[in-house]
């Protein structure tokens, strides 16, 4: 479970490694030998049997391949793996992949769920191409909520959009299960989500806290302003000002 | 009657020993309610609720002490007592907490967005967080799962009143010791400790003697 992995393979920093105690890459490629490779093989073993066989027609079987060295099958089945779930095919398995793998076949013990990639109402920052260049330091996967917390999310930001034609952008939530985070105090609980206001106008920024106070599920949001707006419900720190930090109930 | 009071006394003995250690059903308690597979979350384990409401040394009828002494923060300078020696140390506030503490040379804070912690460095720290906010609020030892799956009481903290439990991730690496700091007409808070288990003969003196010195700072 360390670093908020689980069964999916791991990827890490030194500033990760040093926070967890583990020695795990930064990226995997053709050549690799680690403990990990034989993780990511189990897992796009498991990812192969979950998806239509004609993906994978001309690709090498991983079926008893279970050493630790990053071979040219497993390179095989990582870029189909990639190419499906809309990833660049590179066949290097790094913080991108492994937040796609999360989202594929990720376990989490307390019942969690991972906020989607993309919805109608958000897209997760997490895993665009920015987010991810964001989170460098540790390669942590923050995507990780209760379902009453990734259906709350969805609610705001759908509400959101059929006033501004506009995605909000979902940022840190929790590492699986609520593993303690080296970039967050809080953020253990599954209840707890940042939600970028980039772009967002004065006038898009308020109507989001007024989506946020009348939701039932919000039990707090916490902001550099209220906007003028009265709520009990917005907790005003001024070191809030890029993002708002919502809270759920469940 | 004699031979009923020894058979009391090992009987107690192998209880005690039972509590101590890293008894195989604490290793692996009952999974969390969020899985659906378990009682409401409201309800915690018997096993639990058991520990909670009487920990390790009531049962062995040591007498706990408390950890924390004096909450009252009167803005003076003090010195903390490290391995027998007086050392400086600076009054550092919590973010988003009425908290504050005393930390030597050797801490640091780190400030979150969303709070702060004061530690030896990014992996070896003390938080603090509202119980009411924990993942478990009714099972405080479960809410240490953060900090490794392997749930433990360790025999050295059981004297403090205040310890709830530990958590960790193997022999060597994370874990997370518990505290639970209660001060009338304020929420409940849950002090933790998170470090290599490695080092626990280095960091858990400083981090208690730091802790022994939290101070409430009246908003």
């Amino acid at each position: 479970m360390a670093a908020g992995h689980n069964n999916v393979a791991a990827v890490g920093t030194s500033a990760s490694n040093a926070k967890y105690g583990t020695s795990y890459l930064a990226s995997y490629s053709q050549g690799t030998s680690h403990a990990q490779v034989a993780v990511l093989k189990a897992n796009l073993r498991q990812y192969r049997s979950i998806t239509p066989s004609y993906l994978w027609t001309s690709t090498t079987s991983l079926e008893g391949n279970t050493s630790n060295s990053f071979d040219a099958a497993t390179k095989a089945n990582l870029i189909v793996f990639q190419n499906n779930t809309g990833l660049t095919a590179d066949g290097i398995y790094g913080a991108g992949s492994r937040n796609a793998m999360h989202a594929s076949i990720g376990v989490s013990p307390k019942g969690w769920v991972r906020i989607f990639k993309s919805t109608p109402g958000y897209v997760n920052y997490n895993d665009t191409a920015e987010g991810l260049s964001a989170d460098a330091t540790y390669k942590l996967d923050h995507s990780w909520c209760t379902s009453a917390c990734r259906d709350t999310l969805y609610s705001l930001g759908y509400s959101f959009y059929s006033y501004y034609n506009k995605l909000i952008q979902v940022n840190d939530a929790c590492l699986l299960d609520g593993a303690d985070t080296p970039e967050h105090s809080t953020h253990q609980t599954g209840t707890e989500v940042d939600i970028r206001n980039a772009g967002l106008t004065t006038a898009q920024a308020t109507k989001f806290l007024e989506i946020c106070i009348a939701n039932a599920n919000v039990k707090r949001v916490i902001y550099y302003t209220t906007h003028g707006l009265t709520s009990n419900k917005i907790l005003v720190q001024s070191d809030h000002g890029d993002h708002f930090h919502v809270d759920t109930f469940s | 009657m004699r031979i009923l009071k020894i058979c009391g006394i090992v009987a107690l003995t192998v209880l005690i020993g039972c509590a101590n250690s890293e008894a195989p059903n604490l290793a692996k308690p009952s999974p969390p309610a969020t899985t659906g597979e378990t009682a409401a979350p409201t309800v915690p384990s018997p096993h639990f609720t058991t520990q909670l409401e009487t920990p390790g040394p009531a049962i062995t009828g040591v007498s706990k002490v408390k950890l924390i002494n004096d909450l009252n923060y009167t803005g003076k300078e003090i010195s903390l007592n490290l391995g027998g020696r007086q050392v400086p140390a600076t009054f550092v506030e919590i973010n988003l907490h009425p908290y504050g503490f005393y930390i030597p040379e050797n801490m640091q804070e780190f400030v979150f967005e969303d709070g702060s912690e004061v530690g030896l460095n990014r992996a070896e720290f003390i938080g603090l967080s509202e119980v009411e906010r924990l993942v478990n609020p009714d099972n405080l030892h479960e809410s240490l799962r953060f900090g490794g799956d392997t749930l433990f009481y360790d025999e050295e903290l059981q004297q403090f009143e205040e310890y709830i439990g530990s958590s960790k991730d193997g022999d060597e690496g994370p874990r997370v010791d518990g505290f639970l700091l209660k001060h009338g007409g304020t929420p409940d808070m849950l002090i933790y400790f998170r470090y290599f288990n490695k080092n626990k003969e280095s960091v858990l003196p400083i981090f208690l003697e730091v802790t022994k010195n939290i101070k409430y700072i009246e908003p």
